[in-house]
Formats: C-alpha cells, sequence, structure tokens
C-alpha cells in the first residue's frame, strides 16, 4: 500500500512538472497536497442523506458508517433543519456536498453562497467536503443543474481561480466530483483523465470519484472506465459515489432513482481493487425507498470496500 | 502571475458561452434576466456544440424541476394526476427561479398560477392554498396567515387511501416564528 501511494505521488508530481499552466503547484505542493489526502480518516461506506430517512437511520446505524449531507439544504436553516443537522451531527461524521459553488463558472465564485457554504463547513466541521467540476451559473441565470465545462485550458484557468477563492475562506480539504458529460465541446483539448489530473495538479484538491457518472460517460461516449482510473493521480481519490442509472432512448442517465445495476457494482469492484478511498456514498436521489432497502447495497459495497483494503 | 490577455480573452468567451449554455438550457434570455446579454444571438458560441445535447439537458432540467415540484405538492400532484407535468410545462414557460430556494418558488408560483387557471374538482381551491402556506412556512422565518376552508385537506393528502377529502369547514392558522427558544406553531397538527 506504502508503495502505490509512494508511485502515485511520483506519477502526480511528473505530470505537475510538465504542466503549463500558470500557478501550478510546484513538486513540493504536489507532495504535500498527496499527503494531506492520504492521510485523512478512512469512514467506510455511507449514504446521502435525505430527510425522508431521518426516522429510520438509527434502526439501521451499524449499516451507516458515515454521511453525506447536502450543504445547500442547510443553508440559513429553520429551526427544524438547524435541530436536524444536530441531531445528524452528534450521530455520524458528516460530509457537506455542495450542489452550486460552480467551480468551472468563468465569472467567477458567487460570494453569498461561499458564505453559506462555509458556514456550513465550520459549524460541522467535517473532514472534508466536496462539490463538482461544473458550472450551474452564468450570466445572472441560476441553471438548478450541474453542466459540463470544456476540457480547456481556459476551464483549467477558471476552475484553479475559482478555488483559490474557495481555499482562502474554507479551509478543510476539497474534494471535486466528475459529473456526467451531457454536453461535449469542440474546445476539449484534453481527454477525461488528463483534464480530472490536471485539475489535481494544478491544485490542493482531492477528487470525488462517482463510479456511475464514470460508467455512464465510458458507455455513452465509448471510452474504457479503467483506463480513465488508471491514468488517474490514485492518491486523490478521497471517496466514491455510486448508485444505479437509466438506459433511456439509447443513452445511460445519472437518474439517481434505482438498484445499482451489476456492470456498475463490477467497476466499483474493479475500481476499487486499483486504488485506495477513504468512503464511499450511495447517493438515492429520486424514488427514495425505505431505507430497509438501501441497506443490502450498503452491506454489498462494504463487503467491496472491506475487502479491498486486506 | 497575471492573466495574458489570450487567457482574459480566453476566459471571457467561455463566459459567454456559458451564458449562452444558460439560457439555453432554461429558455431564458437577456431580457427575462433582467441582465443584457451579450451572448444572446451569437450562435457561433455554442457552435460545434450536438444540439441534440442542448436539447437532452434542458429536457432533464425540466424533469428534475417537475419531480420537485410535484414531491412539494403531494395534494396538487394527486388532483392533477397524469396532468401535473404538462400543465408544469406549460407555466415554466413563463416562470424561471434562481438560488437555493428555487424549488420552493417554483411550488409557491405554480400553486398561485394554477389558482387562476383552474376550478375543479371543489377542493382543488383549497388543496392549491393549503400547500401554498405549507411552503410559504417553510420559505419563511416569520409568517402568519389565517384562513378558512371547505374541505379537510391535511387528512386528506396523509391518507393516500382516502379518494376525496371530508366537506368540513374550519379556520386554519399558520404562524412561524423563529426566533429561539420559541416554538413554531402550525395549526392544526398535519
Ligand atoms: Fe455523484
Amino acid at each position: 500500500m506504502v508503495a502505490a501511494a509512494v508511485a502515485d505521488v511520483v506519477v502526480a508530481v511528473a505530470v505537475a512538472a510538465n504542466s503549463t499552466s500558470p500557478g501550478s503547484m510546484s513538486d513540493h505542493q504536489g507532495h504535500q497536497a498527496a499527503e494531506a489526502y492520504v492521510s485523512l480518516p478512512s469512514y467506510g461506506v455511507g449514504l446521502g442523506f435525505r430527510p425522508v430517512h431521518r426516522e429510520e437511520l438509527f434502526s439501521h446505524r451499524k449499516s451507516i458508517d458515515f454521511l453525506e449531507i447536502i450543504a445547500d439544504h442547510y443553508f440559513d436553516p429553520s429551526p427544524p433543519k438547524q435541530a436536524e443537522l444536530e441531531l445528524l451531527q452528534a450521530n455520524f461524521p458528516l460530509i457537506p456536498h455542495g450542489l452550486a459553488l460552480s467551480i468551472g463558472s468563468a465569472e467567477g465564485i458567487d460570494a453569498r453562497y461561499l458564505s453559506k457554504f462555509r458556514s456550513i463547513v465550520e459549524q460541522v466541521r467535517p473532514a472534508w467536503c466536496s462539490d463538482h467540476i461544473a458550472f450551474t451559473r452564468a450570466g445572472g441565470i441560476d441553471i438548478g443543474h450541474l453542466t459540463p465545462v470544456p476540457k480547456s485550458r481556459a476551464s483549467l484557468d477558471v476552475i484553479r481561480d475559482n478555488l483559490r477563492r474557495v481555499q482562502d475562506v474554507i479551509h478543510v480539504p476539497i474534494i471535486l466530483e466528475n459529473i456526467t458529460e451531457s454536453i461535449r465541446y469542440p474546445e476539449d483539448e484534453f481527454s477525461d483523465a488528463e483534464f480530472l489530473g490536471r485539475i489535481c495538479d494544478d491544485n490542493q484538491v482531492g477528487l470525488l470519484l462517482d463510479v456511475t457518472n464514470l460508467y455512464i460517460n465510458s458507455v455513452n461516449h465509448r471510452f474504457d472506465p479503467l483506463e480513465v482510473v488508471q491514468r488517474l493521480p490514485r492518491d486523490r481519490i478521497v471517496q466514491l459515489h455510486f448508485v444505479g442509472g437509466r438506459f433511456e432512448e439509447g443513452l445511460w442517465v445519472d437518474s439517481h432513482d434505482c438498484a445499482t445495476q451489476d456492470e456498475i457494482w463490477q467497476l466499483l469492484e474493479a475500481v476499487l481493487a486499483m486504488i485506495s478511498v477513504k468512503g464511499i456514498i450511495l447517493e438515492r436521489d429520486e424514488r427514495i425507498p425505505p431505507l430497509a432497502e438501501l441497506i443490502p447495497e450498503l452491506d454489498r459495497a462494504r463487503s467491496i470496500f472491506l475487502a479491498s483494503k486486506s | 502571475m497575471t492573466p495574458s490577455r489570450d487567457q482574459d480573452s480566453c476566459r471571457d468567451r467561455l463566459a459567454l458561452q456559458q451564458r449562452a449554455l444558460a439560457e439555453s438550457l432554461t429558455g431564458l434570455t437577456g431580457n427575462k434576466t433582467g441582465v443584457a446579454s451579450n451572448a444572446n444571438g451569437d450562435a457561433s458560441l455554442l457552435s460545434g456544440i450536438d444540439p441534440a445535447e442542448i436539447a437532452r439537458s434542458a429536457e432533464t432540467l425540466i424533469r428534475k424541476r417537475i419531480a420537485q415540484t410535484r414531491s412539494a405538492l403531494p395534494g396538487t400532484a394527486r388532483i392533477l394526476g397524469s396532468d401535473f407535468p404538462g400543465a408544469f410545462r406549460e407555466f415554466a414557460e413563463e416562470h424561471f427561479f434562481h438560488g437555493t430556494d428555487a424549488i420552493w418558488r417554483d411550488a409557491i408560483e405554480f400553486t398561485r398560477w394554477l389558482r387562476s387557471r383552474r376550478a375543479e374538482p371543489a377542493w382543488l381551491s383549497d388543496t392549491l392554498r393549503w400547500e401554498y402556506e405549507r411552503c410559504m412556512w417553510e420559505t419563511h422565518r416569520y409568517y402568519l396567515s389565517c384562513f378558512r376552508m371547505k374541505f379537510a385537506v391535511p387528512a386528506w393528502i396523509s391518507r393516500i387511501d382516502q379518494p376525496s377529502p371530508e366537506r368540513r369547514v374550519q379556520w386554519i392558522l399558520v404562524w412561524r416564528c423563529d426566533r429561539k427558544g420559541r416554538i413554531d406553531i402550525f395549526s392544526p397538527p398535519f
């Protein structure tokens, strides 16, 4: 394990040295970033918390190692939401997951959103927090949906500057999630792996690898998902997401509304044979069943997670 | 390190492209957002992007809004049934909200919009009022409202096996006061 981690640091630093982006991290900073992510606590397998499961959580406490909460749901909380947050915090390790930092917005970070995100992080004091490699805001419009950015140098510059702004006020490690590539741009200059790798090389940031999104992109855009994982700075992959998707009109969609399919389980297993992560989250958003129906998925993920650690 | 002029122009173009995409995905233009749009009408910003991908993304966005509004308005969704998505799409042609409370604003404005357009069944009006008030209660720190209903809508919403609400005149008081130490009261209990 130690040998693998050292090899990964060497890969990360080697790419950083070749990077042409101004302001990229030095080799020393690259080492520091890699070490910072390796030393994060290992949580295990948890759930993306949805309020409908609030009461049931405690009867399945043993199957849930940690919870990911949607940070946006606790902005300016009403007393019941504040009480909910305090209840969760008293019983589980929590990871705040943002939906609209809009780290890929060329017009910059929204100061009001950032300040609300910061207050959740300060309240929860998590081991890390996360958002997406996407933009959700442009020209005064909040799209309300994660939209991909071109895999270009211009996007890398924007992400770097936005991340610095965020990291000036948020002092816990930030990890960024790969989204489904619903829109592809003629401006793309890099492959998925190169783009994610460069984001890590340029910044002190980790990755939240959504295995379902990786699977969906690999099928819709015909590439080998494991080749992408192989080429990523693996010691920066802190957390995984997984959930079922849907195949509609010839394409996979990240519907987050059904049980995880066999193909996605297989990919999760293969990914965990290649990398060591700190936590895995089942991210069910739609057609949410009683929690008891999700527990077998958590248990299955846990046995894969534990097997990968042994 | 200061950005070069090339970097600046790439970033400006990216900003315009993102704006053009945001407008395409939401059906909004600079006029509707109240912000002048340089992107509006510059077809080259989106050239090279497959129009089918933009259309699919726009469809995903509207479906997401429909699903969120449906769960915020369970009684209204039950009355409208399979008409719910069509009615919401019609509403969405003229309405789009920004920010973290956009889900609630969709729900609140959709009840207002429906109230002026539909009258049947007889308990629709009470259902819309009840769900409107619930959303207002959810989204305000201080809120007070008092109104009369002809049907026992809250009990009906919580009972899926009850085909229609009982006819029963009742006064409803909705009260929220968020000061620390004070209790939230929403009367009668759900
Ligand atoms: Fe995800």
